[in-house]
């Protein structure tokens, strides 16, 4: 943590070389944390980099209160939310359809195979599961399930009270358990 | 005498639960599991918990696609550091946010002596138009004027001298 606190403050005073390890560090993290988000391949790349170009322009304002990666998931977070926004016009045509509540869809849509394809193929299924969620429950449980960060982070990153962020994902993994539920036992 | 927890009340806390039995308080975590014991349908919404937690652990993570970081290393090279910064408003309103701050505070001192001067200096309002006539103030002219052409001929000459005011 000091080390990583040595190379905030050094990026802060404009290291390029501190800011490239912490990228270094976090690029998966927050690559995944947006692919879940986005469920899209494309947008996850963009919105990444995205994210990290913030984040070198305003490291200058972090404050040491939080720790750096629960500032940079919450700069994903916003990015994707402001994404979504920019295509909620465009959702409406392509809204998830209601059998993807019981997950039947979602299994007819992606081959599960043995080998190299499985893993895949889980992914896809649990990032379509996710985008059926209202964003609001998808990023708390994506940021605790997926990402691993802990109920005070999840509410420092999102900006919510911690009775908030544990409703929602007691809401969202009621909301998942039908379509992860399928996909086991196929 | 411990109150016995409802179905409502429970399930929020069996996600946090089932992530960490120990960031529960003791009285809480203590009511739930005396829930839990008596409570099918809760037993069944943990273990769903339980599962869909554990899905979402092992989802496999997404491999980072070559050239991601000379991509963004090149995005970044074109981020405007250093003086250049200066084009990045946020940087520099940050940085000067305690200079505002100290200029409107010199700002506010200042007229408030200014006023303490003033006031004590005991020059009410109408002393100063009757100085004027001696060129106490570049407004006094009109003030003393009698009629309106006076007024307008100070305007359109100027009005250099009271004494052109008085002369007439």
């Amino acid at each position: 943590v000091d080390a990583e606190r040595g190379l905030v403050d050094a990026a802060a005073g404009g290291s390029r070389e501190a800011f490239d390890e912490l990228v270094v560090r976090y690029q998966g993290q927050v690559l995944n944390l947006v692919r879940a988000m986005t469920a899209d391949d494309n947008d996850a790349e963009d919105l990444a980099q995205e994210a990290f170009i913030r984040a070198w322009r305003s490291i200058g304002t972090f404050r040491a209160d939080s720790a750096f990666r629960t500032w940079l998931f919450g700069i994903a977070i916003n990015l994707v939310r402001t994404h979504h926004g920019k295509r909620s016009r465009l959702r409406q045509f392509f809204r998830p359809s209601p059998r993807d509540a019981d997950g039947i869809d979602l299994l007819e849509r992606v081959p599960v195979a043995d080998g190299i394809e499985a893993p895949l193929a889980m992914r896809e299924v649990i990032d379509r599961a996710l985008s059926t969620l209202p964003e609001d429950m998808r990023a708390a449980v994506v940021l605790r399930d997926v990402q691993g960060l802990e109920y005070r982070e999840i509410a420092d990153a999102l900006g919510l009270p911690i009775g908030t962020v544990e409703s929602r994902i007691f809401r969202a993994r009621q909301r998942l358990r039908p379509m992860l539920e399928a996909f086991r036992k196929k | 005498m411990m109150v016995p927890m409802t179905c409502p009340t429970a399930e929020p806390l069996i996600a946090r639960y089932v992530d960490d039995p120990e960031a529960l308080g003791a009285g809480e975590r203590q009511q739930l599991e005396g829930h839990l014991a008596i409570c099918e349908a809760c037993r069944v919404v943990l273990e769903s918990q339980r599962h869909v937690a554990r899905m979402l652990h092992a989802r496999p993570q997404l491999p980072i696609p070559a050239g991601f970081s000379a991509r963004l290393a090149a995005r970044l090279d074109a981020e405007p550091r250093g003086w250049l910064g200066l084009a990045n408003w946020r940087a520099w309103t940050v940085a000067l946010a305690p200079v505002a701050g100290g200029i409107v505070l010199a700002g506010w001192l200042g007229g408030f002596a200014g006023t303490q001067t003033s006031s004590t200096a005991g020059e009410p309002f109408d002393t100063w138009i009757v100085g004027a006539g001696s060129g106490a103030g570049p407004a006094a002219p009109f003030l003393q004027a009698s009629n309106g052409d006076v007024l307008l001929e100070a305007v359109l000459t100027g009005a250099g001298s009271a004494g052109d005011v008085d002369g007439r």
